[in-house]
C-alpha cells in the first residue's frame, strides 16, 4: 500500500477518532443534532419559504385585484357622478315654470379675464344669440355667440355685462357689473339696502326675465364721488367651474 | 466530475439504506447498498475515491443514529483500507472474492448490532435472522454487479 494512502488513512481516522471524542465531551450528540436540524428546522425553513413564495403570489395577485377594482371603482364614481347630474338637471328641469335647454359645458373660452365658455348645443335646438342663460342657482350670462351645433355663452363676469338688477326686499334697483367683483352701480345713498338682502333681476332690458335670482349683498360703502352706494354682491351661481347651464328660450 | 458521481452514488446509497431498505427487502432481509458501494469503489474505480467516499458516507450515516459523531466514518475507512490491503492477494475479476464482500458486509452488520448494545440472546438472533442474510444477499447483488463489470471489461477490450 502507497505511504500516501496510508498517510491519508491515519489522518481521516485521527478525525474520525477526533470527532467522536468531541461529541462525547459535548452536550447532546453532534449527529442528533444536525439530524435535528435537517429533519426539522430545514423543514421549517422550507415550509417558510413556500409559505413566503405563496404570500408573495397572493400578494401579486391581490395587487392586480386592488388595480383592476380601483379602475372599476373610478369607472363606477364617474357613472354616479354623471347620473347624480343627469337627474339634478331633470329635476330642475321639470320643476322650473321657465322654457329651458339643458346644455353641457364643453370648454371654456381662452380669455385672460373675462370668462366663458363653449356650450353643447347651437342653433340645431332654437337658441338664438342674446338668449339668457342660468345655472342651478341663479343667473349664469347670456349667448354671445351661436354655431350649429355649439354656442359660446358669456358669463357675468365679464367687463362688458351690465345687468339691471333689483333688491328683492326693498325693489331697490340698480346695475349689476363686474370689476373682479360684482358691485351693484347707480344706487342713491339714501336707498334702503341691507347687507344680505337678496338681488334679482329686473326684467328691464331685452334680456332676463324678472326675479331671477343674482347673487345676495355682502358689503355697502360710498362711491368716492360721494353720490350714490357701492353694494357688494356675491353671486349665487358659480362662474369657474360650471357642468352643465340652461338657456331660456324667450 | 468523478467525485460528484461518488457523492451522488454516495447520497443515493444512503438515502437506500435509511429510506427504502424496508420497501426494497425480501421479508425482512434488505441488501446492504453502503458496503456494496464501497467496496466496488475501492477495488474497482480508485482506491483514493474508496478511502474519502467511506469517510464522508460514514459523517452521514452517522447522523442518523445516537452514537458518536465520526463512528461510523472509522468504520468505513477501515473497511476501505481493508478492501485494498487484501487487493493484491485476490483477483478482484473471480466471482471467489466477493467472500470478501461477504466478510465486510458481515463485520458491518456486527458492528452494528453491537453499537445496539442488544442482549447476547436478541443479538444472536440478529445475526441470524438479519445480518447473515444480508451477507448473503449483498454478495448475490455483487455477483450481478461484477458480472456487469467483466462484461464492460469484454467489451472495453474487443473495442482496443
Amino acid at each position: 500500500m502507497e505511504r500516501k494512502f496510508l498517510v491519508s488513512y491515519i489522518i481521516l481516522i485521527l478525525t474520525s477518532l477526533l470527532l467522536i471524542i468531541l461529541d462525547c465531551s459535548a452536550g447532546p450528540p453532534l449527529g442528533g443534532r444536525i439530524y435535528n436540524f435537517f429533519s426539522i428546522e430545514a423543514r421549517q425553513q422550507l415550509n417558510r419559504w413556500t409559505g413566503y413564495k405563496d404570500l408573495e403570489k397572493k400578494n401579486k395577485s391581490l395587487l392586480k385585484d386592488i388595480a383592476k377594482l380601483s379602475y372599476e371603482m373610478e369607472i363606477y364614481e364617474t357613472v354616479k357622478r354623471e347620473n347624480e347630474q343627469l337627474k339634478k338637471t331633470l329635476e330642475f328641469e321639470s320643476n322650473s315654470p321657465l322654457d329651458i335647454i339643458p346644455c353641457q359645458i364643453v370648454n371654456r373660452l381662452p380669455e385672460a379675464v373675462n370668462v366663458s365658455y363653449f356650450i353643447s348645443k347651437g342653433a340645431f335646438m332654437s337658441i338664438e344669440v342674446g338668449d339668457p342663460v342660468i345655472g342651478f342657482n341663479g343667473v349664469f350670462g347670456k349667448v354671445l355667440k351661436v354655431g350649429n351645433e355649439t354656442s359660446i355663452v358669456q358669463t357675468l363676469m365679464n367687463y362688458n355685462v351690465a345687468l339691471s338688477a333689483v333688491d328683492q326686499r326693498s325693489k331697490v334697483r340698480g346695475i349689476l357689473r363686474w370689476h373682479r367683483r360684482f358691485y351693484l352701480e347707480g344706487v342713491p345713498i339714501y336707498a334702503d339696502v341691507k347687507e344680505g338682502d337678496t338681488i334679482v333681476t329686473s326684467g328691464k332690458g331685452s334680456v332676463f326675465p324678472q326675479g331671477l335670482w343674482i347673487g345676495k349683498v355682502i358689503s355697502i360703502s360710498m362711491e368716492e364721488s360721494g353720490y350714490s352706494l357701492r353694494i357688494e354682491t356675491e353671486p349665487f351661481e358659480d362662474f369657474t367651474n360650471p357642468d352643465v347651464i340652461f338657456v331660456i328660450k324667450k | 466530475m468523478r467525485i460528484f458521481i461518488a457523492f451522488f452514488l454516495s447520497l443515493l446509497a444512503l438515502s437506500w439504506r435509511i429510506s427504502f431498505s424496508d420497501v426494497f427487502s425480501i421479508g425482512s432481509i434488505s441488501f446492504n447498498p453502503l458496503i456494496l458501494l464501497l467496496y466496488f469503489t475501492t477495488l474497482y474505480w480508485n482506491g483514493w475515491y474508496g478511502l474519502f467516499l467511506g469517510f464522508l458516507l460514514g459523517l452521514l450515516y452517522g447522523i442518523f443514529f445516537p452514537i458518536p459523531f465520526g463512528f461510523y466514518s472509522l468504520v468505513f475507512c477501515s473497511l476501505s483500507v481493508g478492501f485494498l490491503a487484501v487487493r493484491r492477494r485476490i483477483y478482484k475479476y473471480k466471482y471467489s472474492s466477493l467472500i470478501i464482500l461477504f466478510i465486510a458486509t458481515f463485520i458491518f452488520g456486527v458492528i452494528e448490532l453491537l453499537v445496539q448494545g442488544l442482549s447476547t440472546g436478541l443479538f444472536m438472533l440478529h445475526l441470524g435472522i438479519n445480518i447473515i442474510p444480508e451477507s448473503i444477499l449483498t454478495t448475490i447483488i455483487g455477483i450481478g454487479i461484477l458480472y456487469i463489470l467483466k462484461k464492460m471489461q469484454c467489451g472495453l477490450h474487443l473495442n482496443y
